[in-house]
């Protein structure tokens, strides 16, 4: 009999997952929130308790599903690494969700709120189970449950613009899936092995073994590249704007915060446990990374720089955000990936706290999401224009901010890496540069006295922030602010769970 | 080259499963039409499927399923079983993403009755304006 | 005479690709316009002809890329078929030699796939039920995708579909219908003893229901198969499924001892969970094939 917390990883996917399938037969929208909440608090409950358990002891464990060990079953694997990004993802999502309540009621018809729910909890599963999963075959199985899951939150608003950007997206995506599973196919030809422990060793001996090169070389480009292509790794980035940007608040969050992170920490656990990082440097893997990471932080934002949208020229953003998680990854050293981590979390955080601002924001001047007829928004919603400030801050990189501290970890890294230290300090401060040039315009133009909404016939109105979405900007904010300003300890379960995994 | 073209023919069935990879990958790059794009996608599926159960192929063996099973089972007899087993859940997976991808062309085709996917982007964006 | 062929074939082709009336829908100025800006020398250099022929340039390398990349790693692969291969390791022997003994289904598939590794089938079951909730967001008949046209398209081909039109469907369908059903039901139970199992039974299962709508209409069906009872159906066969897979886990992570046994392997009541399981999976996926097509072709079950 193993300690009872060592369970709560395959309980919480499995909870999730039967909560899906109960939300499904409701009637009641309202009854589908309360339960993906309730089962999100309960997720986070475990998962604090798992972080705290496995984070203590300094120590992981591996789960066999059934009584077949490694290489025979399916497995899940927990350290603190995993356990402290369950419980932000959770976090995010409660937030999000709680942020977006309004818009979510107002855009889905009332007959169909329920499944939107249903599609929340299976992403949670799915999340939760890239997360935890030992096995690679099951970790492609999750990631066709969260394709599905994301084109389906993104199609809930259920305009044209929404139809047209989930079939971009979904497009997109099962072109990514498909690559995925080609190179899944080679690692099996080669290894004879599905579960990372045995795949790491036998992967190892051929490299000593000087064995398979080619196809090796092949499966982790086409690896990359599918999981690129789903996390929107510039140039592969084209469907996210139209995505993130038409779809109903909440979806947008998520899908910014959370979904895209789910294949990056997929990456990493294969970058890890499958090959180990000095293998992946050696077959020139994370040089590619670093030059699109690199590029995609600067297009990101000069596309943002173009984009006179708030919620497209936040999406725009993402893509910049997600190339600083590359860069961290493509530094090929420990550093990096630990900046990449920190930059999932504090994305995480950041992303999220704009779109429910931009929603709340726009819900003030007729939800219409033109920045030019946003002027004076933050006046009229204050809570909404604190939380877009506090986040459009971060993103810059004002110190005390969670932004801030990515920027000096990779910075930090940067400094350790073989050829890259230069022009990574330049994309960085190029990057930031920019970033102050969409964001501080965005800030001021919401906090300037007076209201243009009036030109198109749409009367400005004050919105008194509810309480679902006060707590949701609260507990964001404090996330960006909390991280930005005691992020040691974040730092020191970050760089243990890596050491870990 | 000769070399390359008897291994080739050896392991035709990768070969056959790759090219059929190049048809459905062009289909979908190339053609406009969405229901066109879908087939293409569904060929490239199939096409990852092929190619991995070859790999669970051996030589002179049977299909996984024991006939007589008061007689030890003997390894040499049989087939790889697992790759079998991955291709039938990618199958399923197959399934419901092609419902899913027809369902929303089914929608888009109402809305703005083409399935030319470039059309239909201009069309949206007109309205947007 | 060939020009009317040829003007039926171009209304043929029109209609496969989906273009309802003559007119472009889509002026090419805006088709210009919406394609991708390129620097201006570019400009001057392509056509518009060329430009399009650029892209497909572009979209034939990259395929002959991928493919050639491909073709070049299979020279390095494992022979095709060779004994002795990497995949043939200890992985596969107790998966074949140890599978009836631990698990108790010949078809040793199964086992893998339900039990030693049921989790990703258990996944693989939600993809299902996720598809049949996307497909009902979308195509449920509501205010928004539904217009007063579609109502009348739709009343037409019920009229179609009327009595007198499907008589010899329905005779046919009286005659194969039971056939049908008892050879679902037959790989359903047999999935652990015979290839089969609850995704080809259900599959089975599912397109029987099709053709019985096809032929008696939905409101035959909806005497046993409404919406209430695709609901129950589909929920509680997941439910089984999940709570047997959660029972199965749990015990066998914590070395607790487990009341399901493997029985005697080749009969029927055999192999613990498998055959339970095969017919939850059987029902979920034969309603989930029903619905795809009720909702595909009507918007309600």
């Amino acid at each position: 009999m193993r300690p009872f917390y060592e369970n709560l990883p395959f309980l919480c996917i499995f909870l999730a997952m039967l909560a899906g399938i109960t939300t499904s037969i409701l009637h009641s929208g309202k009854w589908a929130m309360r339960i993906s909440i309730t089962v999100l608090t309960v997720v986070g409950a475990a998962s604090a308790w798992l972080l705290y358990a496995t984070a203590s002891q300094n120590t992981y464990f591996v789960y066999a599903m059934g009584k077949f060990p490694s290489p025979w079953g399916n497995e899940l694997r927990a350290g603190p690494l995993e356990a402290g990004l369950a419980l932000v993802f959770c976090i995010v999502m409660a937030c999000s969700l709680l942020g977006g309540l309004q818009d979510i009621f107002e855009d889905i018809l009332p007959g169909k709120q329920n499944l939107y729910f249903v599609m929340m909890d299976m992403l949670l599963a799915s999340l939760l189970s890239m997360l935890y999963t030992n096995d690679i075959f099951t970790g492609y199985v999750f990631i066709e449950i969260n394709t599905i899951a994301a084109c389906a939150i993104v199609m809930a608003k259920d305009n044209n613009q929404t139809l047209v950007a989930t079939m971009r997206y979904l497009v997109m995506s099962l072109l990514g899936s498909g690559l995925f599973l080609i190179s899944l196919a080679l690692l099996y030809s080669i290894t004879g092995h599905l579960l990372m422990p045995q795949l790491g060793e036998s992967i190892h001996s051929l490299f000593v073994g000087g064995l398979y090169n080619e196809p090796l070389t092949v499966l982790v480009g086409l690896m990359v590249l599918g999981l690129a292509i789903k996390s929107a790794l510039f140039p592969f980035h084209s469907w996210l704007p139209d995505a993130h940007g038409s779809s109903t608040t909440a979806s947008s969050a998520i899908l910014s915060g959370l979904v895209l992170k789910g294949y990056i920490v997929l990456l990493i656990k294969i970058f890890y446990r499958v090959f180990n990082i000095s293998e992946v440097r050696s077959l020139k893997v994370t040089n590619v990374l670093f030059v699109l990471g690199a590029l995609a932080m600067i297009m990101g934002s000069v596309k943002a720089l173009q984009e006179g949208h708030s919620k497209r020229m936040v999406a725009y953003s993402s893509v910049a955000q997600i190339g600083y998680i590359y860069l961290g990854l493509g530094l090929g050293i420990e550093a990096g990936v630990v900046a990449a981590v920190f930059q999932i979390i504090a994305h995480a955080f950041t992303k999220p706290l704009l779109f429910v601002s931009v929603g709340a924001l726009s819900s003030t001047a007729g939800h219409e999401k033109k920045w030019y007829y946003l002027r004076g928004a933050g006046r009229r919603c204050k809570l909404a224009g604190i939380g877009f400030t506090v986040g459009g801050l971060s993103m810059v990189g004002i110190p005390l901010l969670a932004g801030f501290v990515t920027k000096l970890y990779l910075a930090q890294g940067a400094t350790l890496a073989a050829w890259q230290t230069i022009t990574a300090l330049a994309v960085l401060a190029v990057s930031s540069v920019l970033n102050a040039m969409y964001y501080i315009p965005a800030i001021v133009q919401i906090w300037s006295s007076g209201s243009t909404c009036q030109e198109i016939g749409i009367e400005p109105k004050v919105r008194r922030a509810d309480p679902a979405l006060a707590v949701s900007i609260l507990v964001l904010g404090a996330g960006v602010i909390l991280l930005g300003v005691c992020y040691r300890p974040v730092v020191s379960v970050i760089s243990a769970g890596l050491a870990l995994l | 080259m000769s070399n390359a073209i008897a291994t080739w023919s050896g392991d035709y069935y990768q070969v056959f499963a790759i090219i059929l990879f190049g048809i459905g990958f062009i289909s979908l790059l190339l053609h406009k039409n969405l229901i066109k794009k879908i087939i293409g996608l569904n060929i490239m599926d199939s096409s990852v499927y092929l190619f991995l159960t070859s790999f669970g192929f051996i030589d002179g063996r049977v299909a996984p399923i024991v006939a007589d099973p008061s007689v030890p089972v003997q390894m040499e007899t049989y087939i790889n079983p697992l790759p079998t087993g991955l291709v039938l859940t990618g199958i399923v997976v197959g399934v419901s993403v092609t419902a899913f991808s027809l369902a929303l062309t089914q929608r888009l085709y109402k809305k703005y009755h083409t399935l030319n996917l470039d059309e239909i982007i201009i069309l949206a964006k007109r309205e947007e304006v | 005479m060939t020009k009317n062929i040829k003007e039926q074939w171009r209304q043929f082709a029109a209609w496969v690709n989906g273009v309802e009336n003559d007119e472009p829908v889509v002026t090419p100025e805006e088709k210009r316009a919406a394609r991708p800006h390129l620097p201006g020398f570019v400009h001057r250099v392509l056509s518009e002809k060329n430009e399009l022929r650029l892209y497909h340039a572009f979209s034939a390398v990259m395929c002959l890329v991928f493919t050639g990349t491909l073709l070049l790693t299979v020279l390095f692969l494992p022979t095709f078929g060779g004994a002795g291969n990497p995949t043939e390791n200890e992985v596969m022997e107790r998966y074949v030699e140890k599978g009836i003994e631990e698990v108790g289904a010949t078809n040793l598939i199964s086992n893998i796939i339900l039990v030693y590794r049921g989790f990703d089938t258990f996944g693989e079951s939600c993809v299902l039920f996720l598809a049949a909730t996307c497909v009902m967001i979308l195509l449920r008949k509501d205010e928004k995708n539904t217009t007063a046209y579609d109502l009348a398209e739709r009343a037409e081909d019920a009229e179609i579909e009327s009595e007198e039109n499907t008589t010899v469907l329905r005779s046919v369908v009286r005659m194969l219908m039971p056939v049908i059903l008892l050879f679902g039901v037959y790989v359903l139970l047999n999935g652990h003893l015979s290839p089969g199992g609850g995704f080809s039974g259900g599959a089975i299962l599912g397109a029987g229901l099709i053709l019985f709508e096809n032929a008696f209409g939905l409101e035959k069906v909806r005497r046993f198969m409404s919406e209430h009872v695709y609901h129950i159906i589909k929920v509680a066969a997941l439910y089984f499924y999940g709570f047997t897979m959660i029972y199965v886990f749990f015990t066998g992570a914590n070395d607790l001892h487990s009341i399901i046994g493997t029985g005697i392997p080749g009969m029927i009541f055999s192999a613990g969970v498998i055959m339970p399981i095969n017919v939850a999976v059987g029902l979920e996926v034969a309603c989930t094939m029903y619905a795809f097509y009720a909702f595909f072709s009507k918007g309600e079950l």
